[in-house]
């Protein structure tokens, strides 16, 4: 799959290593050029996507990286307002059916996900499910 | 009316001084403790201390209660996102969000939010009509900026002195609202003939008013 990647912090940049690992073609976008480092700091693994610099509620420069041939946004970055615009954009301008979005703010996962139809992701409560299930254990 | 304003910097501080000077209540919401308390001791209203993306801090901000919401944080997408929750969550009847990149206008409104400002786009075409020519005033911005209603008056040499408005060409999207002679006022009909010194009235589009200006001679000083 063509995937379009948003944001590269530590989720976006262990994201884009396993989705490579699988044999997706990755495209990635992110605001501040000095993240895109990451990338170059995991053992036995190389970058052989695309990575653009640029605003990624911009959807010129979403064309740019290639969101309207991708088949899938993952919108991952560390700014809950960012991931949500950015994915709004690729679905309802350019009509993306696959649009993941992660969202800290547990409330607005759901509300997202209800009323906009966005696939939200919330480490918010996974950390603490993860948490309470070790606890339970 | 209670408006609820997201983001107290200078925008938002300002906006809510000429608010309250037009009797509307209003309530204030932003991040930063010190700016906070600079808003609390300037002027006498609620001010919320928090993230306005955060339901639990609109509902603090009982955007319930507001007839409108008014994003003006410098960030556009902390805007949209704030007025989509004001008016999915706490059905607040008119969203208003600033953009601060011109891009945006069209994008947020598309996105659901009523009425998008972007303020360097408003200054920017302000600024390009002084350059342009100094006998177009503008009164008033219509259409979140993308129409005018300006004041223009007909130089010496208005190179359609003395003819009747249906045969002067009107390029681009625009409407002769009056003319002003002297100081009578007439609307104008096609028949109506067109004199230097008049003070004429012109709804336009602003992508088009530069062809007007054109076509009339105006840009020359």
């Amino acid at each position: 799959m063509n995937i379009l990647v948003i944001g590269c912090d530590q989720v976006g940049a262990a994201l884009v290593r396993d989705l490579e690992r699988i044999g997706h073609d990755i495209s990635l976008i992110e605001k501040d050029s000095e993240q895109l480092k990451r990338l170059d700091s995991f053992d036995d693994y190389s970058f052989g996507g695309t990575a653009l610099v640029g605003d990624p509620t911009d959807p010129d420069v979403l064309k740019q990286g290639g969101v309207e041939n991708c088949d899938a946004v993952a919108a991952v970055s560390e700014d809950d307002s960012v991931n949500l615009m950015a994915a709004q954009i690729a679905k309802s301008i350019f009509q993306r059916e696959k649009v993941i979005c992660r969202v800290s703010d547990p409330h607005l996962q759901v509300l997202y996900h209800k009323a906009y139809g966005l696939e939200t992701i919330c480490p918010t409560i996974l950390t603490e499910q993860a948490v309470f299930r070790a606890l339970s254990k | 009316m209670k408006i609820c304003i997201a983001g107290g910097g200078r925008v938002g501080r300002y906006l809510a001084q000429s608010l309250l000077a037009n009797h509307h209540s209003v309530v204030i919401i932003e991040p930063i403790e010190a700016q906070c308390r600079m808003l609390a001791d300037q002027l006498d209203i609620p001010v919320i201390c928090g993230d306005s993306i955060s339901m639990d801090i609109l509902r603090t901000a009982d955007a319930a209660s507001c007839d409108a919401f008014v994003a003006v944080t410098g960030s556009d997408e902390d805007n949209l996102i704030a007025c989509q929750l004001a008016k999915r969550e706490f059905g607040v009847d008119r969203t208003v969000a600033r953009a601060s990149n011109p891009k945006n206008r069209e994008l947020l409104h598309t996105l659901g939010v009523d009425t998008v400002v972007c303020g360097t786009d408003n200054l920017s075409h302000i600024l390009e009509r002084e350059i342009e020519t100094d006998t177009i005033r503008q009164l008033l911005s219509l259409g979140g900026g993308t129409a005018s209603l300006n004041e223009i008056l007909l130089p010496e040499n208005f190179a359609f002195a003395g003819k009747a408005i249906m045969d002067i060409p009107i390029p681009g999207n625009a409407i002769l609202v009056s003319v002003t002679r002297d100081t009578e006022l007439i609307i104008p009909h096609g028949n109506t003939v067109l004199l230097p010194w008049d003070r004429i009235l012109l709804l336009t589009q602003d992508d088009t008013l530069h062809l007007l200006t054109e076509a009339w001679g105006l840009s020359e000083k």
